[in-house]
């Protein structure tokens, strides 16, 4: 039952998360073409990871990321601190007029056979300058890490993005942190100056310093470069195809120790099939499955990954920590914006099987 | 008195060194979800009430931490959606709150509640009103023992420590808790405001004067108007309308004067001085006493307001950052009445605004737009 994880105990800070905030502005279930108000979000594939186990589970953590000294900063500023995530900026001074920005994801909620629309302003973002030596890796680790997490939409922002990834990530591993990754595929980004080739190259190189991987199996093929499939799956749930790739990865990658995804399938926009599987020491752990309403889709996927993870850090066997996982990520549908909303209790409730059923 | 190490002695203030010192402020209240219905709407006829936190203490440490002080506040807080709306709200401004005390839910509120309030925000001649559903309340339980002060004044270091009259009256045990807290406090060589903050909801002038003169000995800054200090001090003031829609300032100062012979350990007393035009304009200003002299801040007339609550806060917190980084009392003076005005500019107890624009108001920046 062995992960063939190297848990530390203790440390100042249970995860350390690296990547650039965002806010995300949503015109509901309107397109933008005809919106006239949004609501604000803050988020991060990476920050919300930090913040879903800060928030939900009660940890200690911190994102590593750049800043702006500006309204729109300080929105995202004060929110990491609501949630209660320990900031590591480095700070960057608006001119006034185009920049540095922190970047806007612009996305509407769809509607039943419409899905949502999601596009980015991410012009002269200051995550995206962030390089190498911008950070002293010692100094913020220096108080103990148990575990150290990025993705791979930091990883596409830029040419020195990667970089500063590995950089940390090495920082990590010498502190004793677990090291995980989130493929977290996006084309759109890396087409804006690496292409395909680029993204290979250096995900492969991060994917080198990773323990914990996760990713569907459009990431593992686009972002990883491993082969598709020889066995077609029956269907989105089904984790048969998924798992057939591991072999691949883990030849590839020895040193990665667990590898987990999501399975989605979308019915409409509000109506889900979810699940959940996770590869750990060469056994194959799946959720349960469940059909969800959903309420807004974005953030499920982080939420899996922060309720996996928490279940590791709180020494949970690999099955329930990826039941922990698939039951957070579902709650988090349940609720609008791109972080947690609910509590640790609601989280084991469900995972256990629990119904929604009026609590009084 | 054991060897401490002060930045600063003015005004008869020994400011503790900021570098050995954990919190540059720590403060002790309540924090209660306040519950409002949109625009200037009748609490009785309103469909919709919007959430804010906030509390009289709780939003020094608030300001205080925004301007980017290293401020803590210290509570009890019931472990439910409410006590975690307060978490949020507090660590969203940055403040510390590892001391806060949790207690747990028992699922129907009948023994540790958090206190609600409903506020109506008037307009015209309809002043704003507000109606508290606070009792059994997780604070009002809060007894001597429950916080280790010396811990936190000894080890973890406080420059300034602030509690108010709201706190204080909750309960006995709370006057009990108030005491302790500033008795060790000034012992541990850490400077002491209070807000006098009378309510006459919460007690009997007799009551309040009984247990405040009890706290004046541990004080240095002592914050009040002119009916806190006849009510929670038992102080006369002369020629003051019940009304107070006009204030003799020559009145509150021989007033102060009394205060002063009467606590020599008091150095700074100020106030703020409001007269209130209509529900959403007031003239405001602020006056504060000091090594023997009266400083008036810069006054703003016909000050347009959205939401009043707040305001006196936001002068205390401000007064507090200036004298915490060593301003001349002027300046402190007008910081705090600044603040003030900038906090009734917004809706919600607790600050919206920058130090950025604190500094802008009280050097006379105009509302012309910023671009």
């Amino acid at each position: 039952m062995s992960h063939g994880l190297n848990i530390l105990p203790k440390g100042a800070y249970d995860l350390i998360s690296l990547g650039a905030l965002v806010h995300r502005l949503d015109p509901g279930i309107i397109p933008f073409r005809k919106a006239s108000q949004c609501r604000m979000y803050v988020s991060g594939g990476e920050f919300n990871v930090a913040a879903n186990i800060a928030d939900c589970f009660g940890l200690k953590t911190g994102i590593v990321s750049a800043m702006v000294d500006y309204p729109i900063g300080d929105l995202i500023a004060e929110r990491v601190r609501a949630m209660g995530v320990h900031p590591f900026y480095k700070h960057f001074k608006h001119n006034g007029v185009n920049g540095p920005n922190m970047a806007t994801v612009y996305s509407d909620q769809g509607h039943g056979v419409r899905p949502p629309v999601v596009f980015y302003n991410r012009s002269n973002e200051a995550g995206a300058q962030l390089k190498p030596g911008d950070f002293d890796w010692n100094e913020i680790f220096a108080g103990g890490v148990r575990w150290f997490h990025s993705g791979g939409i930091f990883a596409a922002l830029s040419e020195t993005t990667g970089e500063v990834i590995i950089e940390g990530m090495k920082a990590a591993k010498k502190a004793g942190a677990v090291v995980s990754f989130d493929l977290n595929f996006r084309e759109k980004l890396w087409n804006i100056w690496g292409g395909q080739k680029k993204a290979e190259e250096i995900v492969a190189r991060i994917a080198e310093n990773t323990d914990v991987l996760v990713g569907n199996e459009e990431d593992l093929q686009k972002g990883l470069g491993i082969p598709g499939p020889e066995i077609t799956a029956k269907s989105k749930l089904d984790p048969t195809a998924f798992i057939g790739m591991i072999d691949a990865v883990v030849k590839k990658y020895p040193n990665v120790k667990v590898v987990a995804t999501t399975l989605r399938e979308v019915h409409s926009k509000n109506c889900h099939s979810w699940g959940a599987v996770a590869w750990a020491g060469g056994t194959t752990y799946a959720s349960p499955t469940c059909e969800l309403d959903v309420l807004d889709r974005v953030g499920g996927g982080d939420g899996f990954a922060s309720g996996l993870f928490y279940g590791l850090l709180a020494g949970e066997s690999p099955e329930e920590a990826v039941k922990l996982g698939w039951a957070h990520g579902a709650l988090l549908t349940t609720t609008p914006g791109d972080t947690t909303m609910v509590t640790v209790e609601q989280v084991r409730s469900f995972a256990k099987g629990g119904s929604a059923r009026i609590q009084r | 008195m054991r060897n401490l190490a002060f930045e600063r002695n003015i005004m008869g203030l020994k400011i503790q060194e900021a570098k050995t010192c954990e919190f540059d402020i720590l403060t002790l209240g309540e924090c209660m979800i306040r519950l409002s219905p949109p625009g200037h709407q009748r609490l009785e006829l309103t469909p919709v009430l919007e959430v804010y936190a906030g509390g009289g203490e709780y939003n020094v440490a608030y300001a205080l931490s925004r301007f980017g002080l290293k401020a803590g506040w210290i509570s009890r807080l019931v472990d439910n959606p409410l006590g975690h709306f307060i978490r949020s709200h507090a660590r969203a401004s940055g403040m510390d709150i590892s001391e806060v005390v949790w207690v747990p839910f028992d699922g129907v509120g009948r023994t540790e509640r958090i206190g609600l309030n409903f506020s109506e925000v008037g307009i015209g001649v309809r002043p704003s009103t507000v109606v508290y559903d606070r009792g059994h309340t997780a604070v009002s339980h809060m007894k001597p023992g429950d916080v280790d002060w010396k811990r936190i004044f000894i080890h973890r270091k406080v420059r300034w420590f602030h509690t108010g009259g709201i706190f204080t009256a909750l309960s006995d045990s709370c006057a009990d808790v108030a005491a302790e807290a500033l008795k060790a406090a000034h012992e541990a060589g850490c400077i002491v405001s209070y807000d006098l903050n009378y309510r006459s909801m919460l007690w009997s002038c007799r009551k309040a004067a009984s247990v405040t003169k009890a706290l004046v000995p541990y004080i240095d800054v002592l914050i009040g108007n002119e009916e806190d200090f006849q009510k929670a001090l038992g102080f006369e003031v002369e020629g003051t309308d019940s009304c107070l829609t006009h204030l003799s300032v020559e009145a509150y100062k021989k007033m102060v004067i009394k205060v002063a012979a009467a606590y020599p350990n008091v150095q700074v007393v100020g106030t703020t001085l409001r007269e209130v035009v209509s529900g959403l304009k007031n003239n405001w200003s602020a006056i504060v006493y000091a090594d023997g002299e009266f400083v008036l801040s810069k006054k703003y007339e016909n000050l347009e307001i959205e939401d009043r609550v707040g305001g006196g806060d936001g002068f205390c917190s401000g007064l507090i950052y200036g004298l915490l980084q060593g301003m001349k009392l002027q300046e402190c003076v007008d910081l705090g009445a600044a603040h003030g005005a900038l906090a009734q500019s917004t809706r919600g107890d607790s600050t919206m605004a920058t130090l950025a624009e604190v500094k802008r108001v009280m050097c006379g920046g105009s509302a012309r737009i910023v671009r």
